[in-house]
């Protein structure tokens, strides 16, 4: 318990969730990278309007305890953060708005390289069985994506940091 | 305010008071540390300490230049170290790049330098609009900026805590150190506003 005497030494100090000691980076800056489309059931740090979306990391701000395991009591799992740039066109679609992006501190856990969810649309059997059709069906995977994408900004709008749900 | 007897005390307030009861009653929480850390940021820590962090770096350009480069530090050189600053960045506004802070996630906000966040800082509409649409967020702020002037938003999600570098306003070239200081607002900090000759007669609630 945080006793009245000490309240001015822990005001001038803080505590730093920093963690010392050398760690492995997932990434560099100039890395492109997608914010994994993770949805835990606890807490996360990783906001919904992020999620899926590709970035590119800005600079890497060192090693810091993981809180999506720290606040369920499973361990400090300390791994590096980075602020990511991602502009806001990938994030809220085509708009009239002017240039602009939002920067944002992601843990190593809530990225992957951007090519990493590509395969398994790529490999697709059907794609493969059917050589014949492969120049018609090409630019399909593309085409289908983005109007999706869009419907998930406008309904990011409104709400776009929902912690759960 | 609370002197009223017709109107009864809102809802989180009363949450508020029943948390705090509980917590005492189970001895986790100290009341009278509770008083001490209220009043150290009702009363000493504030945004006057981010003014005199953002006036050293407009007259004098080697200290801005660790500002930049590594804020924790060069605020705690001004003594400005501490719980929710810990790990400090800040953001230099230029003719061409206009900065923003936000916690989408909750209300992070760099106590050290700005104090405590006002209440719009933590509602859901400026949490959720500042990411999706800043400029219109601005606009209400009264602040319209050039179209080809890019917004960047600095979402405080993680431990980094930001605050913002504005741009020395025009005609203060005269001002001393301690003159500038008393110019620079806390929202210019936040970057909802620019520091302006009279930017500190406007009132902040």
């Amino acid at each position: 318990m945080l006793r009245p005497e000490d309240v001015e030494q822990v005001v001038k100090n803080g505590g730093s969730n920093r963690r010392p000691g050398a760690r492995a980076a997932g990434f560099k800056p100039g890395d492109k990278v997608r914010a994994r489309n993770l949805n835990p059931v606890g807490h996360t740090r990783l906001p919904r309007y992020v999620r899926g979306k590709v970035g590119v990391i800005q600079h890497d701000h060192g090693v810091f305890v993981f809180p999506d395991t720290h606040a369920h009591g499973l361990g400090d799992k300390p791994q590096h953060v980075y602020s990511v740039r991602f502009d806001a066109q990938e994030l809220w679609g085509e708009n009239d708005r002017g240039p602009g992006a939002v920067y944002i501190d992601l843990w190593d856990d809530y990225l992957e390289s951007p090519n990493e969810g590509e395969p398994a649309v790529k490999l697709e059997p059907a794609l493969k069985r059917k050589p014949t059709s492969k120049s018609a069906r090409k630019p399909k995977p593309a085409a289908k994506r983005k109007p999706e994408a869009k419907r998930k900004s406008a309904a990011m709008r409104a709400k776009p940091s929902r912690k759960r749900k | 305010m609370g002197k009223n007897h017709n109107a009864p005390e809102s809802e989180p307030a009363l949450r508020v008071k029943a948390l705090e009861a509980l917590l005492v009653e189970k001895g986790l929480v100290d009341p009278l540390t509770l008083d001490r850390l209220v009043d150290t940021y009702e009363t000493k820590v504030g945004p006057k300490n981010g003014a005199k962090v953002v006036a050293r770096a407009w007259v004098d350009p080697a200290y801005k230049k660790r500002l930049l480069a590594n804020a924790t530090e060069a605020i705690a050189e001004l003594g400005f170290s501490g719980m929710q600053g810990e790990d400090m960045v800040a953001v230099e506004n230029t003719p061409k790049v206009h900065n923003l802070i936000v916690c989408t996630l909750c209300s992070c906000y760099p106590w050290t330098t700005l104090g405590l966040p006002p209440v719009w800082y933590k509602s859901a509409p400026y949490r959720s609009r500042a990411v999706s649409d800043p400029r219109g967020v601005l606009r209400e702020f009264g602040l319209e900026l050039a179209p080809n002037v890019e917004i960047r938003v600095w979402d405080s999600s993680a431990e980094v805590r930001y605050m913002v570098l504005p741009e020395r306003p025009k005609g203060t070239e005269h001002m001393s150190e301690a003159q500038l200081a008393e110019l620079v607002t806390r929202d210019s900090m936040i970057g909802v506003t620019q520091v302006t000759l009279d930017s500190n007669s406007a009132s902040q609630t």
